[in-house]
């Protein structure tokens, strides 16, 4: 294979992984800030790989996914164990709201322009790695609360928590009145 | 689903995919130029060091050939012939083309069997053959006082101060033998009008 025929090769199967490799690394790494790096190690390493080896291209997504999964534990090293944890106690009164609160609902009807939304998304880079993976999967990669909660292993109803409370801040801190 | 466009756009600008495949591509370009770089660097670090290892040998080959050299030219001899001095005798080298006055021995009264000439040879596989025209060889232990005659052929392997019996027409051949060469000289041996005694060695 000439070198223009892999490198295009190459990028079929990025085109074709992307999105599944992307949310997998956000899923799976301590820090969103790390993801583009361990995305690019990733493929770099495939790419590496797919030069000296054929891999059966029914494969390829489990393949890339394993080539993820041991850059992330590199990457991160002896730290390396994302746990599920509880962020807050519960408000009484809200946890009737929780309930009663649909999968789609969005209440960042504030956010109307660029500059809004980039604010919206540093601030909420800067919040606990778990707000931000579920803020990614919702808004970037508009999976439901119950794909959310499978991706992220933890429970539906942690899910919402997270996100109505990061809502409900939003609102407060950029929301109009 | 009802969700926010601008917030789903933020975000994937963050992580777009074209900018990480350009990304990925510039560290592969970077990376193959580096890997270049780096073998071309180890080439050049391993020349040099066979360089220095060449050159080493190069300059250890030259002692070594000069060493042998000289052990070459450590097989070689040299003659001497005893001179008078004011205090004592001296032995004295002979060289080529120049005549050296030889100490007066009175036949009669010393017990000296002939004229002391010494040859010097160094080298385990040399050997001198000496051979005498109108004269002859005699070896002397001094300690013993014995006198040999040895006649008009000796062969020597080690150095030997012989004494020869000479006359006005004598010719000492000598012939320097090693594995690799063999050297042919001659002593001429003069006398003047006042019966002075003189060695040449010539070719």
């Amino acid at each position: 294979m000439t070198i223009e025929e892999s490198q295009k090769k190459f990028e079929n199967i990025y085109k074709n992984t992307y999105q599944d490799i992307l949310k997998y690394i956000v899923c799976h790494s301590n820090n969103i800030e790390d993801v583009n790096d361990i995305l690019q190690e990733t493929y770099l390493e495939f790419y590496r790989i797919l030069e000296r080896k054929t891999i059966n291209e029914e494969k390829m997504k489990a393949f890339l996914i394993g080539v993820a999964k041991n850059k992330i534990k590199k990457y991160y090293g002896l730290f390396y164990k994302i746990k599920t944890y509880s962020l807050f106690s519960k408000n009484e009164q809200e946890i009737e709201w929780i309930e009663t609160i649909k999968d789609d609902f969005d209440t960042l009807d504030f956010v109307i322009n660029k500059e809004e939304s980039k604010k919206v998304w540093e601030y909420i880079k800067k919040k606990k790695p778990i707000v931000t993976k579920i803020f990614f999967l919702y808004y970037g990669l508009e999976l439901t609360i119950k794909e959310i909660s499978k991706e992220l292993n933890i429970n539906e109803s942690n899910v919402k928590n997270i996100l109505y409370r990061t809502l409900k801040e939003l609102k407060e801190t950029f929301g109009k009145e | 689903m009802k969700r926010n466009l601008k917030m789903k756009e933020e975000i994937q600008n963050e992580f777009d995919s074209d900018e990480n495949f350009q990304k990925i591509m510039s560290r592969m370009q970077e990376e193959k130029t580096s890997t270049i770089r780096k073998n071309f660097k180890v080439i050049l670090v391993t020349s040099f060091i066979l360089l220095i290892l060449i050159g080493g040998l190069f300059f250890i080959k030259e002692p070594i050939s000069q060493m042998k050299k000289d052990s070459v030219e450590k097989e070689f001899f040299q003659i001497y012939a005893f001179v008078s001095t004011e205090e004592n005798e001296e032995k004295k080298e002979l060289k080529e083309n120049i005549q050296v006055p030889l100490k007066r021995y009175n036949e009669a009264m010393s017990s000296v069997p002939g004229f002391p000439i010494l040859f010097e040879i160094e080298g385990d596989s040399s050997k001198m053959e000496i051979s005498i025209r109108n004269g002859k060889i005699y070896t002397w232990n001094q300690s013993t006082g014995i006198v040999t005659l040895v006649g008009e052929k000796m062969i020597i392997k080690e150095s030997k101060t012989l004494y020869f019996q000479v006359s006005t027409n004598t010719v000492i051949d000598i012939i320097y033998r090693t594995d690799k060469s063999n050297t042919k000289k001659k002593i001429k041996v003069y006398q003047d009008n006042n019966f002075q005694y003189f060695m040449e060695l010539t070719n």
